[in-house]
């Protein structure tokens, strides 16, 4: 109302004021006619701010945060993978990845999805600026630079797995359009040690093989999300966080393996390649008792720490041409190949090691006793049906010890086939022939056991020596356990504890009977049987040094070679277990195709000796295994931080100085200098030997390219 | 008539236009400031420029505030010699090097001046005078249509040059406002009935034969269209203003001004002031501007003069006529015409000539009517 009187002066008020109509007196008049649409403009802008602010709020909210904010990766740490005693054998290091935001070099870019969005044209001087500074730092050309910073994608990498000196030149150059995002990279600090069973990641931090890609999901932990502001040049603008998912790290995991033993396979298996030059070497270490793996390993070894080739690192997968995106496949399927663990992937017919579990069921079922004489028919006894079976050197009567002794396969038939097929097939399942073992390992075979009801003549016979079936050497190993243990068929297992990233433990693997198999007396009458193969028959190489007894059986098998027996070509095999009494070692070496046709006592059982001689060195000196270290697992101890002063004064190129430092911190500034660190083992004394006490080469050298720097350790 | 006796300036005028400044000047920080970093500069440099624009302004508004409109009527000489200066001025715009695809600025010294800026509160002036010295001539058809046609004829040149720049939107205001001052000057109603549709038929012609106008009023009318190109800048203005809801996300907290909103401490400053302080601010903001309506209203009531009163009303039209079609603009109620927020926008030009037209008020306020 008040308002109605201000506006309408000229209608009532002024005229009796001004008391003088005159040609100025219209302004007066006319003024109503200005103001009314005036304040009716106003309140039309008014309306339109509560439309805009109240009714249309939320959807404008919505627009604005959808725009505003980025959500932000945030990489969990990879879990360690440890062996049964503490030591490192897989870690991942903080390291820096460079990237750059090419749209803040387009002035006129304007956000979108995929072809919405707009370039325009890019200020190449502000480009070219950063990228003469940058080329000199990364050691590559401007050019390489300044294309990677115009290419026109939200997101490109410029070099990834910085460590952190170079990255904080970078960062204290405060250049426009390029940011780091942190990123693990995996570490292998023994190098090629347990290669096979660890397996390795790619650049992107999945596990490929191994326990690494078995494990992945648990190693791998969750990724978190940071929810960051942006601006409309995507930079990010990161003011507090502000997490909408918090990242988990990932589990560490605790291995059965002792990288001791690992150590003393691994030098044992080039031992044999080198003295016998078989296409493959491999063994396998297990607790009779529990069924822990403690070493398993295979030739030929690999770095896990050089998987990838040079030319993918720099780059994310989704950069790649179809071209490369196949190479690089290629690249792993051939490594792959290449890293084949065959202890659990292989499957070959056993040959004589199944004598072993012939004549354990044959006693089990009373169809024969110990010292009971067999006629072995001088070496050559045609069963019939065309089978004719022959033994290396001809024997007559042989007792049911001197069968296994001398490995006669006429004495393995002729026993065999005292059961009946239907309840050889079932110790045989009971063994865990034709079953896979449990492990959980990716690739592993279940070998080919036939039913009995597909059994010809013949096949019980030649089973019964180790013909017609096939299995893996594991399961080989693990039926022998079985033999050896009193008879309970263990679930081999390769990781004993997972902890989280703070050192809870969340699981403990158990050992886990599967089956009894024998029963105790029986296990006990083949061990003592077994002895005599060592003291008496075939695997006279074996015997351990130290008065240590221990008991075994060789295996000579054939080899099929496009579906026929070659003379010739053999799988030479030890399987052996010790002490003899309480045996707390088993293991099975064994040989593909070792040069000139040796056999399994020949090539075989002399590097069963050396593992076993070594072993029971390293029981004697160095840690008993029963010891359990303080496991305190801790992420956070691991130097991380780009602030860390030592880790930023590490020269690139040189070789620091790491003697003294603690192995982690050893690792890590190898790491940062551009070198591959290498720890040696040496037997028993690097067991607890957690600080390095001598390093090759000097601190201060040069760091030739390939060449690692070797650290040996000593107790703390 | 009563006797001519002097009153104090309008304090309440003076303190609502210091007010718009002081929001200024804190949105101008807010929206700049993250702005003039990128660009290497502190991030107070578009302030601390505002400022030096504010210090000259207010200087010359409390000058002009002590000057004596009335002597103008008699002795016109120094209106003639603005005209030819600003003709001079807009004419010098073209030997500078575009800014932004525009000749809109002359450097002195040091300073960027925007001579159509200036001319504003000039074109109010020029026709005030006019109009009131041919006050006779409204009453007779013969008379009125040739004293029209030549203040055309003198607003022609200038306007014709402000166009060329181009800046559509001050030729517009000024067009605008210079209508509203004749027709309360008193020219016939009849001109009006038939000027407003010929000047809508031009205005529309000179929109429809450019592709580039053209462009900015079909995307004003369907910003979603293309939310990246011609609607970009019009669509992140509503998402600003939406996003401040009732209180606004706070002061310096908006987001919108991190280069999503183009003209963030310029034309849509509003925008800003809409993200951070809400639907209260943005009222507040425009209750200000409406005050000064008031206020302006008030003092061309009282003054007895008519030219003065014509003066007192072409100015008050000018400053709040402009904020009001800019508010338009970012809110998306009128086409995109590029043209600042009086007292409140970047621009020391502006905000020069806002405060300069504030001080002619200002001494204008101190005549009395009754």
């Amino acid at each position: 109302m008040a308002l109605g009187k201000l506006l309408s002066p000229g209608a009532r008020t002024p005229r009796r004021l001004l008391g003088k109509p005159e040609a100025q007196e219209l302004a007066v008049a006319r003024l109503p006619w200005i103001m009314w649409p005036v304040f009716v403009w106003a309140f039309a802008i008014v309306l339109r701010l509560i439309w805009l602010q109240v009714f249309e709020h939320h959807r404008y909210q919505s627009r604005a945060s959808q725009q505003h904010n980025v959500e932000v990766p945030i990489p969990p740490i990879r879990g360690e993978l440890r062996d049964r005693r503490g030591a490192s054998l897989a870690i991942s290091m903080r390291l820096e990845s460079l990237f750059c935001n090419p749209p803040a070099f387009y002035p006129d870019y304007k956000s979108g999805r995929g072809q919405e969005r707009v370039w325009g044209e890019p200020n190449r001087e502000a480009a070219q600026v950063v990228a003469n500074k940058l080329a000199p730092i990364l050691e590559i050309p401007a050019k390489t630079v300044l294309e990677k910073l115009l290419r026109k994608k939200p997101f490109v990498w410029i070099e990834r797995h910085m460590g952190p000196a170079k990255a904080s030149t970078i960062k204290a150059l405060k250049l426009e359009g390029v940011e780091f995002l942190p990123e693990f990279k995996r570490q292998y600090p023994r190098g090629s040690l347990a290669c096979q069973i660890l397996g390795f990641t790619n650049i992107d931090g999945i596990g490929q093989l191994g326990i690494e890609r078995t494990f992945n999901e648990q190693l791998a932990g969750k990724p978190g999300e940071l929810v960051a502001p942006r601006d409309a040049k995507g930079r990010l603008l990161i003011l507090q966080e502000n997490y909408s998912k918090i990242p988990v790290n990932g589990s560490t995991l605790q291995l059965t393996i002792d990288s001791t033993i690992q150590h003393i396979v691994e030098e044992a298996l080039e031992e044999g390649v080198r003295l016998s030059r078989p296409k493959n070497a491999y063994a396998v270490v297990m607790d009779p008792n529990t069924g822990e793996i403690l070493a398993m390993a295979g030739t030929p070894f690999f770095d896990p720490n050089h998987i990838i080739p040079k030319k993918f690192m720099n780059r994310s997968e989704s950069e790649w041409s179809a071209g490369e995106r196949e190479e690089y496949r290629a690249e792993i399927e051939r490594g792959k190949e290449a890293r084949k663990v065959h202890p659990v992937e292989d499957s070959y017919e056993p040959g004589s090691t199944m004598k072993v579990f012939t004549l354990a069921m044959a006693l089990e079922e009373r169809k024969v006793h110990l010292g009971e004489k067999v006629n072995c028919e001088g070496g050559r006894w045609n069963f019939g049906g065309g089978l004719t079976v022959t033994d290396t050197h001809g024997h007559g009567l042989l007792t049911f010890e001197e069968v296994l002794w001398q490995s006669s396969n006429i004495g393995a038939a002729k026993i065999g086939v005292r059961m009946d097929p239907a309840t050889h097939y079932q110790y045989l399942r009971k063994f865990g022939f034709g079953d896979l073992t449990g492990l959980n390992f990716p690739g592993e075979t279940a070998g080919r056991l036939l039913s009995p009801d597909r059994w010809s003549g013949t096949t019980q016979p030649t089973m019964s020596y180790g013909y017609g079936l096939s299995v893996s050497p594991l399961q080989v190993l693990v039926a022998g356990c079985a033999v050896a243990n009193g008879g309970k068929l263990m679930q081999p297992y390769l990781v004993q504890k997972i902890f989280n990233d703070q050192g809870v433990m969340l699981q403990e693997n158990r050992p886990k009977v599967r089956n009894q198999v024998i029963s105790e007396e029986t296990s006990a009458m083949m061990r003592e049987a077994l002895k005599g193969v060592i003291t008496n028959g075939t695997a006279k190489n074996a015997k351990l040094d130290g008065g240590v007894e221990a008991f075994g059986k060789t295996g000579t098998a054939w080899k099929v070679i496009n579906g026929k027996y070659v003379r010739g070509h053999h799988y030479a095999s030890f399987m052996g277990f010790f002490p003899a009494d309480k045996p707390q070692y088993g293991m099975l070496f064994m040989l593909d195709d070792p040069a000139g046709g040796a056999y399994g006592g020949t090539v075989a059982a002399p590097l069963f000796k050396k593992i076993g001689d070594g072993i029971m060195r390293y029981r004697t000196l160095g840690s008993d295994s029963e010891q359990n270290p303080d496991l305190k697992l801790s992420l956070r101890d691991w130097p991380v931080s780009e602030t860390d002063e030592a880790v930023v004064h590490v020269e690139v190129g040189k070789v620091p100085d790491v003697r003294n430092l603690a192995l982690k911190s050893a690792i890590q500034r190898i790491v940062m200098a551009g070198g591959s660190p290498r720890v040696e083992g040496t037997g028993a004394a690097q067991s607890r030997a957690f600080v390095v006490a001598e390093q090759s080469p000097e601190p201060g050298t040069a760091l030739e390219p390939g060449k690692p720097v070797r650290l040996v350790l000593r107790g703390p | 008539m009563s006797p001519d006796v002097r009153r104090p300036i309008d304090r309440l005028l003076l303190f609502f236009a210091l007010m718009l400044m002081v929001v200024g000047m804190v949105w101008i920080y807010s929206a700049s400031a993250i702005k003039a970093s990128q660009n290497n500069a502190a991030a107070t440099a578009f302030l601390v420029r505002q400022m030096i624009g504010g210090f000259i302004g207010l200087s010359l508004m409390l000058a002009l505030s002590q000057v004596d409109l009335t002597d103008l009527r008699e002795h016109p000489r120094p209106l003639q010699i603005l005209y030819c200066v600003s003709i001079l001025g807009l004419l010098a715009v073209f030997a500078f090097p575009p800014v932004n695809h525009a000749h809109r600025w002359v450097r002195i010294f040091g300073q960027s001046i925007q001579p159509s800026e200036l001319f504003k509160p000039l074109a109010v002036l020029i026709a005030s005078w006019w109009m009131v010295k041919h006050r006779e001539a409204w009453g007779q058809r013969q008379d009125a249509i040739p004293k029209l046609v030549t203040l055309m004829g003198i607003l022609i040149i200038p306007l014709g040059l402000i166009l060329k720049e181009p800046d559509f939107g001050t030729t517009f205001l000024i067009v605008f406002v210079t209508m509203l001052v004749v027709f309360l000057g008193g020219a016939p109603r009849w001109i009006f009935a038939i000027a407003v549709p010929v000047l809508g038929a031009v205005g529309a012609a000179f929109v429809v034969t450019s592709p580039y106008r053209l462009a900015r009023v079909t995307s004003f009318l369907n910003p979603e269209a293309d939310p990246l190109g011609k609607g970009h800048q019009t669509l992140q203005s509503l998402v600003a203003v939406g996003n401040g809801g009732l209180l606004g996300v706070g002061l310096g907290a908006g987001r919108q001004k991190l280069f999503f909103l183009p003209e963030a401490h310029t034309d849509f400053i509003y925008a800003v002031i809409g993200e951070e302080a809400g639907l209260v601010g943005s009222v507040l903001v425009l209750v200000l501007f409406l005050a000064v309506l008031i206020r302006g209203y008030r003092i061309a009531r009282r003054v007895r003069d008519a030219f003065l009163r014509l003066c007192a009303m072409g100015f008050t039209l000018l400053l709040v006529v402009q904020a009001l079609m800019n508010m338009s603009v970012v809110l998306s109620l009128a086409p995109n015409k590029g043209i600042p927020l009086p007292f409140i926008s970047y621009g020391s030009s502006s905000l020069i000539a806002s405060l300069a037209s504030l001080g002619l008020l200002l001494s204008i306020s101190k005549e009395t009517g009754e």
